[in-house]
């Protein structure tokens, strides 16, 4: 692996960005990022920008209300980026499917790479699931 | 040759300025001022060459009582047009005061030689004495200003184009403009060269009454009580001139002559510290410095931009006197309080400027700020010292006027000088952007002019004894109170909303950009090539003074070396260019690559400032500067300003009497 | 000075300044993770995180941005340049500003709402930092007799004994610098978001590298001017050793502090700090240190 796709895979920064979950999968991603499971041991740190993200956290369906938000941020976001879905809902509407102001999974407004099945997902499975988006970084080249 | 020169400084911006007052052809006036200009600017080129020095001229017997005549006149038309006031508006504090002060100012002297000693022969001494040091100082007005009088050709015009539109103005108000911007540079020509006391306090009296018409020239009432105010202030200086010729006329020099008194000294003749206390009280009150520096401020209210550039060589006139003095009194205890009162000034109008919102406030603010250390320069009072006011009395000239008039223009631009009003101008107005960003840097960072004064004046403080602390405290702390509020104004200016396409630059207009192009090449060239300028025009000035330039600097591969320290200056230019003008000038930024600001994801399009706000409403972005007016506003802070500027002239005439 | 000696001392100046402050921020991010209880991570990840960042894509909001980024880091490896050719300290302080003002100059010449209150929040910083740095100065100089670091080196005599209330000041600038808790108030290094990340908000990709390694030169050339309160003869480690102290006590203030407000930032930095600094000369003056 050269140093710089190892750079990028030692180094993802979050950001997470909700679309309106019921809120578990945030309370989750939150309690991922505690001292308890010390996710810095992987480089990873949260960021509040997605001009200095690269992996977006995505929780809650897309939806009518705010799609136009969640691709402006996923704009703003520098290449090579990732996206990584949390929860049921997010991944394909969940126990929101078919509600009329949802337009379906995040994968109907912006390009997904990894989906964490869950209602909610566990700390664990969201920290696999990076580190498993991780791995399609070595394709990215330079 | 030389000597009609250095008389033509003076006398012929008053006879160009008279003749402007009566042409109504606004071209003919145009084409004086570019006479008188061109004159003045070729005849500072040639005095430069002139080596020797110092010049004298003797005037016969009768000037004595030609210029004791025009003071009277002077000072009597002051106490006339505070009365026409007092008619008019009614009784204000400030025509009273100004009545009260130019009769203190008239009555010591008018008793002094028409009632008590007519047989005095005042003008055994030389009516002007040009050294290096007046010189320096006559030709940069004589080079800066008439610029400033070129660019006003086009600046009036637009200026009473609009106040016309607006419908304030009847008639063209121009030539009394020329008038008495044209007196003023021969006026403050007059100071930098006369010697006799008498000349001195005159042309002191004619710059106070110039400064005063031009700055209610706009006749708004704000514009006549800010001048009213101005005139007053100023004319403390005058009073402080009588009591000064009085007192040194009856000292043991029996002399009027301020070269005599400063070679003199007070070390030798401890009387005279009281006469250089005042002359040092009058440059004080026509520097703005505290607790008068409300003058300053409330001026820049009102009137238009040319009258500010050219108030400011008025209000250096102030400190010009002071550091041309400080030789005389080098080395006593008043010289050592004058450091620290100069230190305080500067650091209250720095903090003063951070709360300020006008361009031109600022301005003034920092222009006072800085002026104080030149007194500081002068209370330190070594060879250093006296280096580094020099140095600061050159670069702050060229830089502030630059300012100055920047700042004129963009206020025609935007129509309002509020600083916050001229967020993106680096989109519209690229050129004078860059210009005014060059202007502000050079006030701002090393390795520009101004702050290697400052940075020799730290390494002069440094050795002064143990008061040199507290200087030192004050003078870092004013220091970092510039960064903030130059950094903020350059800020707003190149405050814009990311966009994909390119700026482009503005037309040309010559009276605007040639005259700041002009400037920015002088401010950059001379703190570039400090070295050998130091060489030509500094040295002569230090041995002038009595002193061994190898105390002051010593140049070396052009860097200059104090006995403390090296100012490697170019190296440091050549990285500058290197990081900063060369990125400017080259780099390009590649639209596709172009993403609009951070808004949480509710931007609108790339190009706009807008963002989608409560009911999908389209709102405007509004950013804005810092001004910390709660903590240090000009109301709030004068409440200690001017009460420590008051007790600070007290401990100064305390040192004097012991 | 030889010519060999200057250019030795400019490459170390370029090359070897980043890769040691890298070090030293990887090994702060160690230490505050075991100070809370956490492995944290590896002592490398400073350098992985500038590399990542060079590899992204550049994504702009403006040439002034891009340009005054540039001047950032030049100005700053000048400053550090100029210390390691042991020139005159004021005038190395200055041009350290001059860098330290462009860094909020960029911020602030993008019309975004986080860039511009960071950039007003680092001009307050430098409110604070510029006076105690210069100030700093004058009881050295009073020590030397002269303001080149030279003669500081060249002086003999330890300067802590004697300088010990400056040193303990410029702690505050150290902090300032290094964005440590109670002063972190610009920058947000720990994602402190409700500035998202103040100055340096509008900066990604390469350009975001470009700014943390100015920052990198940045955090050396304060240390080394703590290091410079210990220079006698060859015994060189025992200043890294000085300077590694003051960092240390800086991280731990970090850890145990919260983030305080500006106002109380610059009223601390200027009461304490200018006044302790003032008494410092002042008991130099007496001849009681
Ligand atoms: S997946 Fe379930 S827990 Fe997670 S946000 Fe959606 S509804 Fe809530």
């Amino acid at each position: 692996m050269d140093i710089l796709t190892r750079s990028r895979t030692k180094s993802p920064w979050l950001l997470h960005y909700s679309c309106g979950s019921c809120n578990g999968c945030d309370i989750e991603i939150l309690a991922a990022l505690t001292p308890l499971y010390d996710v810095e041991r992987f480089g990873i740190v949260n960021m509040g920008n997605p001009k200095h993200a690269d992996v977006l956290l995505v929780t809650g369906p897309a939806n009518w209300r705010n799609y136009r938000v969640l691709r402006n941020i996923y704009d703003q976001m520098p290449e090579p980026k990732l996206v990584v879905v949390v929860g049921v809902c997010g991944s394909t509407g969940g126990v929101f499917d078919k509600c009329p102001n949802t337009l379906g999974g995040i994968d109907t407004v912006i390009p997904v790479d990894v989906y964490i099945p869950g209602c909610a997902a566990r700390p664990e499975a969201i920290i696999d699931g990076v580190v498993l988006a991780l791995g399609k970084l070595e394709a990215y080249g330079t | 040759m030389a000597e009609v020169l250095i008389r033509l400084l003076i006398l012929l911006p008053i006879v160009t300025g008279s003749i402007c007052l009566v042409v109504r052809k606004s071209e003919v006036r145009a084409g004086i001022v570019y006479l008188t200009a061109i004159f003045l600017i070729v005849s500072s080129i040639v005095l430069a060459q002139q080596w020797s020095l110092p010049l004298k001229y003797y005037a016969g017997p009768t000037s004595k009582w030609i210029v004791l005549v025009l003071s009277m006149v002077m000072l009597a038309y002051i106490v006339f047009v505070a009365a026409v006031d007092i008619r008019r508006r009614g009784v204000t504090l400030h025509s009273v005061l100004t009545i009260v002060v130019a009769l203190a100012a008239a009555i010591p002297v008018a008793v002094f030689q028409f009632a008590l000693a007519p047989e005095v022969p005042l003008v055994a001494n030389p009516a002007l004495y040009v050294d290096h040091f007046s010189l320096l100082r006559g030709i940069l007005i004589s080079v800066t200003c008439p610029l400033i009088c070129v660019y006003a050709i086009r600046y009036m015009k637009n200026h009473e184009e609009h106040l016309t539109h607006l419908g304030e103005l009847k008639r063209t108000r121009q030539p009394r403009f020329f008038f008495y911007m044209l007196v003023l540079i021969g006026a403050m020509n007059g100071v930098a060269f006369s010697d006799n006391l008498l000349w001195l306090a005159f042309f002191w009296g004619l710059t106070t009454l110039c400064a005063y018409a031009l700055i209610r020239h706009d006749e708004t009432p704000e514009a006549i009580a800010g001048a009213f105010r101005t005139l007053w202030i100023c004319l403390i200086g005058n009073v402080g001139f009588s009591a000064a010729i009085i007192l040194s006329w009856y000292s043991p020099l029996n002399t009027i002559s301020l070269g005599a008194l400063v070679s003199n000294g007070a070390v030798g003749y401890p009387v005279l510290l009281l006469p250089f206390a005042l002359l040092c009280v009058a440059g004080i009150t026509k520097a703005g410095q505290i607790p008068f520096h409300g003058w300053g401020i409330k001026a820049a209210l009102v009137s238009p931009a040319p009258v500010h550039a050219i108030l400011y060589p008025f209000m250096t006139t102030g400190v010009f006197i002071v550091l041309y003095v400080s030789p005389g009194f080098v080395g006593t205890q008043f010289a050592t309080f004058l450091a620290i009162f100069g230190a305080a000034s500067s650091l209250s109008l720095g903090l003063i400027a951070i709360s300020q919102r006008g361009s031109i406030s600022i301005l003034v603010c920092s222009a006072i700020s800085n002026l104080a250390l030149i007194i500081v320069c002068a209370g330190i009072g070594t060879p250093l010292a006296l280096t580094a006011g020099v140095m600061l009395v050159i670069f702050l000239t060229i830089s502030m006027i630059l300012l100055y008039l920047c700042a004129g223009v963009i206020e025609q631009h935007v129509r309002s000088n509020d600083v916050e009003d001229m967020e993106g101008l680096a989109r519209k107005q690229p050129l004078l952007t860059g210009i005014t960003m060059t202007a502000i840097l050079s006030l701002l960072v090393a390795p520009f002019g101004i702050l290697l004064s400052k940075w020799a004046a730290i390494q002069a403080a440094a050795v002064i004894g143990i008061w040199s602390s507290l200087v030192l405290a004050l003078l870092m702390l004013s220091i970092g109170a510039a960064t903030v509020f130059w950094a903020k104004w350059l800020g707003r200016i190149l405050c814009q909303t990311p966009t994909s396409e390119s700026a482009r630059l503005e037309p040309f207009v010559p009276h605007y950009h040639g005259v700041l192009l002009t400037l920015v090449g002088f401010a950059v060239l001379s703190s570039v090539f400090i070295a050998p300028l130091y060489n030509a025009a500094i040295v002569p000035i230090i041995v002038g003074a009595g002193y061994d330039p190898i105390l002051a600097f010593t140049t070396e591969a052009w860097f200059l070396r104090a006995t403390g320290g090296v100012f490697a200056g170019w190296p440091i230019f050549i990285v500058v260019a290197i990081v900063l003008l060369i990125p400017f000038a080259t780099m390009k930024v590649r639209p596709e690559a172009t993403r609009p600001a951070f808004m949480c994801g509710e931007n609108v399009e790339i190009g706009s400032d807008e963002f989608v706000a409560v009911g999908d409403e389209r709102t405007p972005l509004m950013t804005g500067g810092f001004y910390i007016e709660g903590l240090l506003g000009e109301q709030r802070l004068d409440r200690f300003v001017i009460p420590a500027g008051v007790v600070l002239l007290g401990i100064l005439f305390a040192m004097v009497a012991l | 000075m030889s010519s060999g000696w200057i250019i030795a001392s400019v490459i170390i100046a370029v090359i070897v300044v980043p890769l040691v402050a890298g070090l030293l921020s990887g090994i702060d991010r160690k230490l505050t993770a075991h100070m809370q209880g956490r492995i944290g991570p590896p002592i490398i990840q400073p350098f992985y995180d500038i590399i990542k960042l060079l590899g992204k894509k550049p994504m702009v909001a403006g040439q002034a941005q891009l340009v005054f980024a540039w001047a950032f880091v030049g100005l700053t490896v000048t400053a550090v340049v100029l210390l390691a050719l042991r020139q005159d300290l004021v005038l190395t302080l200055l041009v350290f500003f001059f860098g330290s003002v462009c860094l909020p100059l960029g911020a602030l010449s993008v019309k975004s709402p986080y860039s511009q209150y960071g950039g007003h929040r680092e001009l307050l910083q430098l409110l604070a930092l510029e006076p105690i740095l210069l100030l700093s100065a004058i009881p050295v100089s009073l020590k030397v007799g002269s303001f080149l670091i030279a003669d500081i080196f060249a002086h003999g005599q330890p300067l802590l004994p004697s300088l010990w209330i400056t040193f303990a000041v410029l702690l505050i600038p150290v902090a300032l610098v290094m964005r440590k808790s109670p002063f972190d108030i610009a920058g947000s290094e720990h994602a402190h978001q409700e500035l998202v990340r103040g100055v340096l908000t509008e900066y990604s990709g390469p350009y975001l590298a470009l700014v943390e390694v100015g920052h990198w030169y940045a955090k050396i050339f304060v240390l080394s001017i703590l290091g410079l309160f210990w220079v006698v003869g060859s015994l060189w480690w025992l200043s890294v050793i000085i300077a590694l102290g003051g960092w240390f006590i800086v991280l731990i203030v970090d850890n145990v502090t919260s983030r305080l407000t500006w106002s109380w930032m610059v009223k601390f930095a200027w009461g304490c700090g200018i006044t302790l600094i003032t008494l410092n000369s002042v008991l130099i003056h007496l001849g009681w240190m």
